[in-house]
């Protein structure tokens, strides 16, 4: 005996479409408050540089210090030869970790 | 217990000083250079630094249980160098060797379960017109 399924609409575009949409709040959110708390813990002057990079809907980067200011935030981040670490992004994005796969694991089963 | 970082510091130090590769290129294995945090004052190169990176609590549903912490280091030969290779690079391997996908151990009734590279690290560093260079990589210690 033949058995034919056949699929008369599908939900799969839209919920594709919400996931990402939902997803890439989380993303934008998460980058955010690294950002702030990075600028919270870390001194001024490497403070003002830190800003929030959107690269696609899904991807963000948290850059601290550039080119021509606050060169040395790599250092305070790692210490050097000469002197201590003083983390301030490592344990910033540490933070928002669990938070962050708790969100994401909820946006995909939901 | 109250600060598992300290105990797992002293099992870098010791799974560390324990590689005889990596003791011999960095004084020897009687004293060998590994330090934690910042080296003593007037120290020679090339030497061992382990740093705490960040720690996080791993709790259980209620957040009244801590299961386990998860401990981000920074584990970097640093030598006064003008080049990533050489001593520096082997330096960084035996890091490595020793600490990726490590099984851990017990140190003062803290259990190191496991350790793993998480991402590479290099920086350079210039001071008075000498350069210092530092490789190796960021770990990710998990313990209780």
């Amino acid at each position: 005996m033949e058995v034919r399924t056949i699929v008369v609409s599908n939900r799969f575009k839209a919920i594709a479409a919400q996931l990402h949409i939902d997803a890439a709040e989380v993303v934008r959110e998460t980058a955010d408050k690294i950002a702030a708390s990075e600028r919270s813990s870390t001194s001024q002057r490497i403070a003002r540089t830190i800003k929030v990079r959107r690269q696609g809907a899904l991807t963000s980067t948290v850059i601290a210090g550039d080119k021509t200011k606050a060169l040395h935030a790599g250092f305070v981040e790692y210490g050097t030869a000469h002197r201590a670490a003083k983390p301030f992004a490592t344990p910033a994005a540490e933070a928002q970790r669990s938070t962050f796969m708790r969100r994401m694991k909820t946006i995909v089963r939901r | 217990m109250a600060d598992e970082s300290t105990r797992i510091d002293g099992w870098l130090y010791a799974t560390l000083a324990a590689d005889s590769a990596l003791a011999a290129l960095v004084g020897g294995p009687g004293s060998p250079r590994i330090f934690s945090e910042l080296a003593p004052s007037g120290s020679a190169f090339p030497l061992v630094l382990f740093t705490l990176q960040s720690s996080t609590d791993v709790v259980g549903a209620t957040e009244s249980t801590r299961i386990m912490i998860d401990a981000v280091y920074a584990v970097t030969a640093i030598a006064e160098t003008g080049t990533w290779v050489g001593d520096l690079q082997d330096i960084a391997d035996r890091i490595d060797a020793a600490l990726h996908s490590s099984v851990g151990g017990i140190v003062d009734s803290t259990t190191v379960f496991t350790s793993h590279r998480i991402q590479g690290l290099r920086l350079l560093e210039e001071r008075d017109g000498r350069q210092f260079r530092r490789l190796g990589g960021i770990y990710r210690i998990y313990a209780r």
